[in-house]
């Protein structure tokens, strides 16, 4: 089940949840065939707010992200914390990801096979040269803490100036 | 130089590793990063292995994900851990990973990881990965895993 905080939302967070949306209709129609990784996990919008400048999306546990443990793969949740930071800038500027350059995780807890990785990432701050973002994973079935993890992504305007 | 007789073990015990998982996950996302084990040392603590980045690796900007990176690095680890002990693939309590430039398809990612600290709680390590077309690395690790020895009581 999804739950949206619909009635909550301000103007500027539905603008936000906006770009999401057209973030994951593009990547749906550019990648129908789901060959990359971005499309693989599945990831789908959960809730934002743009004043807070947060954004959670939500990752089932598939199948195919299993480790030996039969518990979502270590490699995965980084790259679902990731995913979440990119979605996270693009969705507040409405520009292209600018690239991350430091991944912090820390795993607290397994997830099991068909639960629900929920990833809120926050901005820490937002820099001329870069941004600080962090983000916590809980499982959805029990609400408990799976992965907290730090972030720093090169600012849209550094990276648009150096490229 | 000709390898020692541990290290020529651990270089068997780690391909026979990485072909069973493969086989044991064939259909999933560890198998689709096709290890390949080049070399190891058990009296240096380290092990290098090789991993073809294809199309499913990459972000929708057509570079290899963050993730997946990070993934790689994780993965070389544990299994640097496992050759050490030859013992079952204990998990990962932390990564931190930095990432120098970016990484394309059809480029292979030589990783090479090293046990720093081999504590009876747990394992500190570092991984590197290399291109060819890149002097330095292209991204680097620390990770620390339970010790293999806690993870089996």
């Amino acid at each position: 089940m999804v739950i949206y905080m619909s009635d909550n939302y301000s103007e500027s967070s539905l603008w936000m949840r906006g770009n999401v949306e057209s973030l994951f209709n593009a990547v749906r129609r550019v990648d129908a065939s789901k060959k990359r990784i971005t499309s693989v996990m599945e990831p789908e919008f959960y809730d934002c707010s743009f004043e807070e400048k947060w954004l959670t999306l939500s990752f089932e546990v598939l199948d195919c992200e299993l480790n030996p443990n039969k518990t979502m793969m270590g490699g995965l949740i980084a790259t679902a914390l990731d995913i979440t930071y990119g979605v996270l800038v693009i969705s507040l500027t409405g520009q292209d990801s600018p690239p991350t350059i430091n991944l912090n995780v820390n795993f607290v807890r397994p997830i099991a096979a068909g639960d629900t990785l929920l990833c809120t990432a926050k901005v820490t701050s937002w820099g001329k040269k870069v941004i600080h973002l962090s983000c916590e994973g809980i499982c959805k079935s029990n609400g408990k803490t799976a992965v907290s993890s730090t972030a720093v992504f090169l600012s849209p305007d550094q990276w648009q100036s150096e490229s | 130089m000709e390898k020692s007789e541990r290290s020529a073990k651990m270089l068997e015990f780690v391909r026979k590793l990485v072909d069973d998982e493969n086989v044991q996950l064939r259909n999933g996302f560890s198998s689709c990063l096709k290890p390949t084990v080049l070399d190891c040392s058990y009296e240096d603590s380290t092990l290098t292995i090789a991993y073809d980045m294809t199309l499913a690796h990459t972000d929708m900007d057509g570079s290899v994900a963050k993730g997946i990176l990070a993934t790689v690095l994780d993965l070389s680890c544990g299994i640097l851990v496992t050759g050490l002990n030859g013992s079952s693939y204990p998990p990962t309590i932390r990564i931190n990973a930095n990432f120098i430039c970016p990484v394309h398809t059809g480029d292979t990612l030589i990783c090479r990881s090293y046990a720093r600290n081999f504590g009876s709680k747990t394992v500190n390590l570092y991984c590197e990965a290399f291109t060819k077309d890149h002097d330095g690395p292209v991204a680097t690790a620390t990770c620390v895993f339970i010790s293999p020895r806690v993870w089996a009581s």
